[in-house]
């Protein structure tokens, strides 16, 4: 759902090598990926630029004041090391919800039990808003740093159990059928077979995880309103400083999208395979 | 044939179906029972003043249950939550519907869309802070943004991937356009869009709470400020417990309504 | 499990068979719900396959071939009666077997090669010996200058020769060939049906093919085993007495035309009365 390349309608099927070293996959990714971004933002930053014209309000500054802005807060010292903590806190809190979440999800991909014993709290945790138990992380670990992570950890955790879960299951039986007939035991199906074939839509929750991760650290630190870029924010509002908010909603997307491409790289890498003859499958 | 290999699957597995549903039953319950035994010897463990037990927790949910202000707070934050939802689904639906089916827009919002979909929308709510300041609207226009994207992209996947042959196959038969917006290109992304609306709910779920806690508090903001001030921890953590009740069964009726559009 | 594994058995019914499949019944316990019944979908099934025979199975969808085939190869559980390779009961898969399956069901993230290589790579083949093996097999079915290409690249004629290669590659006893060429066009069709008369001939080795196409059958085999439509059972063994090697242009042989109109006279005749079973 969330990748709106891979909704195109009819992708065209080109015999050719997939993309196997991995200058090529990057060659590839840069193509397909990064260049449509880079035109649309362009276009998108001259009409920002005309409407703050136009408009000539507060809350609206005009896109070149925001870029020079961007660049004083980048070169500010204080600043860097505030954003460098807040996406180090992310990563620790992504790969906290990946090593769970993957272990979680597998087990429940490959045990019957294990699916019954977690599948509805899984559940559960997608449905309800997970900033809702900020109230609670704040009760257990103080206003401190460990909150934000455990809610980056329970804003991305949920979704990559579930589509891992989901990965395993979706495996096509037929490939597990002929392993079997060739003699696979069943640690060799799991791991020659089942595992390797869920690999792209597992892919796909860690897409999904990453972009949620990102969100969790922005919500627990605006909330928390002490520590990293949400202290920041916190500042730059109460002194009605829509530059500098403008500039952190700047960077931060920038964070958010490199994140994003960063997995989606690594999935072009891992999964090859699947990405013969033009998108994926 | 491949009915007969999943038929024999079944078989192959087999066993008693009684004994399935006590394992179906035991099995969660048993996790829940160790998570609370856990929960408990944690909180006792650390005797901190912002802590409950599971017993006081669910006494205080039960209490909740008939307290006005509870209901009250709930609601004052589900105006914003409902009238915001309104706007997106009243917006988001159509700009999806024209997006999936103008090429020529679709390819110039698309990357606007998938950066939409990555953003996280709550840092921008102190922009709308500072532009509308601490109101009502304000509130309104941050859910807005957040269940949007969710509404649109959906909406515009279900018009994209709606089969080809079928679009032939009406031009074949002489289909106008709005013949086929209401013959074809609705129905046919119908599952699609109630499927935004599911998850344009839940990012909207999110906004509000997410407002609600970190910048305007007016209805369960201000009420966890009460509880949290007050060291009320047992009723703090029931009324997060209602608040996800709350989300549990909107999301579970829209989940239902998305079932049944599928078939 | 079978203590009666004994020559016996095989003496009964005359000549020793390399498969002796004998009275398997195979019923599917329907779903809960929707009042649906239990399905026989193989009723009391005997006959056997001797070493080096090629022997056809065609039938109606639904009479149980796959089944029948699943449960030789040891995928699916025999529940009554009993099948026994060279006088011994099957417990499972088993390095004796090879399957080529309808859909090709290859590894989408392994080459040509190692596709190929899979069953072998399963039994603890050393690396280089097993890749000299595919590349010997590739070549046998044409798939030399494909090596390293992955079947999401190849057409479905060219997927389903890794198939016939990857079950070949573990030099079975027995080749278990599932409608290996039900999802080809007619041309590709005919085209693989050459190259196994031509890889079987080399081979020798036993084989049971299931397949709708009674030209096919009639083409390929030495005998004919025709089902019946659901509960599936076997209603007529026919030996084909033509010599081979066989080529194209015996379809136009009386010989052939008259056996094709036999096959169709047995497929077409109703069936008691479950037929119109849900299908």
């Amino acid at each position: 759902m969330t990748d709106i390349a891979t909704q195109q309608p009819t992708a065209p099927v080109t015999r050719r090598r997939p993309p196997r070293r991995w200058t090529a996959a990057l060659a590839e990714f840069v193509r397909v990926d990064i260049k449509a971004t880079v035109v649309g933002l362009v276009v998108g930053a001259v009409a920002w630029q005309l409407l703050a014209l136009v408009i000539n309000a507060n809350w609206l500054p005009t896109f070149d004041t925001i870029v020079r802005r961007v660049g004083d807060l980048l070169g500010d010292g204080k600043f860097r090391k505030e954003l460098l903590d807040s996406v180090g806190s992310m990563m620790i809190g992504f790969a906290l919800a990946v090593a769970v979440g993957l272990a979680v999800g597998m087990a429940m991909g490959l045990s019957r039990l294990a699916r019954y014993a977690f599948n509805i709290y899984v559940d559960v945790l997608l449905f309800i808003p997970p900033v809702v138990v900020t109230p609670v992380f704040f009760a257990i670990f103080g206003l401190s740093n460990s909150a934000v992570l455990a809610v980056i950890f329970i804003f991305a955790a949920p979704i990559i159990a579930s589509t891992t879960k989901a990965a395993l299951l979706n495996v096509d039986h037929d490939l597990v059928d002929a392993a079997a007939s060739f003699g696979a035991n069943r640690v060799q199906k799991a791991l020659l077979v089942v595992f390797r074939a869920a690999l792209p839509m597992i892919f796909t929750g860690l897409h999904l995880g990453i972009g949620r991760a990102v969100k969790g650290m922005i919500i627990g630190q605006l909330i928390l309103a002490v520590v990293g870029i949400g202290a920041y924010e916190a500042r730059f509002e109460q002194a009605f400083d829509s530059a500098g908010l403008w500039s952190i909603a700047v960077i931060v997307v920038i964070v958010a999208i490199v994140f994003s491409w960063l997995v989606h790289f690594a999935d072009r890498l891992v999964n090859a395979w699947a990405y013969v003859g033009g998108e994926r499958k | 044939m491949s009915y007969s290999v999943g038929q024999s699957r079944r078989v192959a597995r087999g066993g008693g179906r009684v004994g399935h549903v006590v394992v179906r039953v035991a099995a969660p319950s048993i996790v829940l029972v160790v998570v609370c035994l856990l929960w408990n010897w944690y909180v006792h463990s650390k005797k901190s003043f912002y802590l409950a037990d599971a017993g006081a927790i669910f006494r205080a949910f039960i209490k909740e249950l008939g307290d006005g202000a509870v209901w009250h707070a709930l609601w004052t934050s589900d105006i914003s939550l409902l009238i915001g939802f309104g706007i997106a689904v009243a917006v988001g639906v159509p700009i999806g519907l024209v997006i999936g089916r103008v090429q020529r827009i679709d390819r110039l919002v698309a990357p606007y869309l998938q950066i939409a979909l990555v953003t996280p929308i709550a840092v921008l709510m102190p922009i709308v802070l500072v532009a509308l300041g601490l109101s009502r609207t304000a509130q309104v226009v941050v859910v807005v943004l957040f269940a949007l994207p969710f509404v649109v992209v959906p909406t515009r996947g279900g018009v994209v991937t709606i089969s080809r042959d079928w679009l032939d196959m009406s031009a074949a038969y002489g289909a106008r356009e709005f013949q086929l917006w209401r013959m074809v290109l609705i129905p046919g992304a119908l599952h699609a869009i109630v499927n935004g609306l599911r998850l344009g709910f839940a990012h909207a779920l999110t906004g509000e709470i997410t407002v609600e806690l970190s910048l305007i508090a007016i209805g369960i903001g201000q009420l966890i400020i009460r509880y949290q001030s007050h060291y009320q921890a047992a009723a703090l953590f029931a009324f997060v417990l209602l608040i996800s009740v709350q989300s549990i069964v909107a999301m579970g009726l829209l989940s239902l309504v998305q079932r049944k559009v599928r078939r | 499990m079978n203590p009666t594994a004994k020559p016996a058995a095989g003496a009964r019914l005359g000549a020793r068979g390399h498969i002796d499949v004998d009275g398997v019944t195979k019923r599917f316990v329907a779903a809960r719900g929707r009042g649906s019944q239990d399905v026989v979908a193989l009723r009391d099934t005997s006959f056997q396959v001797r070493r080096g025979e090629f022997v056809s199975v065609v039938g109606p969808s639904g009479c149980g071939k796959t089944t029948l085939l699943r449960m030789i190869a040891g995928l699916s559980p025999i529940e009554t009666g009993r099948i026994l390779i060279d006088d011994r009961p099957i417990t499972g898969p088993g390095p004796d077997r090879a399957v080529v399956f309808q859909h090709p069901s290859l590894l989408p993230w392994a080459t040509v090669v190692d596709n190929i290589a899979f069953g072998l790579r399963l039994r603890r083949v050393p690396k280089s010996t097993r890749v000299t093996r595919a590349h010997e097999l590739a070549a046998l079915v044409g798939l030399t200058g494909f090596e390293n290409h992955l079947p999401g690249q190849l057409s479905g004629g060219m997927q389903q020769r890794v198939g016939l290669a990857r079950a070949l590659a573990v030099d079975p006893q027995i080749l278990l060939l599932d409608e290996p060429f039900g999802a080809l066009d007619e041309i590709t069709r005919r085209q693989m049906q050459d190259e196994l008369l031509r890889i079987w001939s080399g081979t020798g080795v036993t084989s049971l093919l299931i397949t709708h196409s009674v030209d096919e059958a009639i083409l390929l085999s030495d005998r004919i085993l025709v089902m019946s439509g659901r509960p599936g059972r076997v209603i007529e063994e026919i030996s084909v007495g033509m010599s081979r090697p066989r080529e194209r242009g015996m379809e136009t042989t009386q010989e052939f035309v008259e056996l094709r109109h036999r096959i169709w006279e047995l497929l077409s005749a109703p069936v008691g009365v479950a037929t119109n079973a849900d299908e």
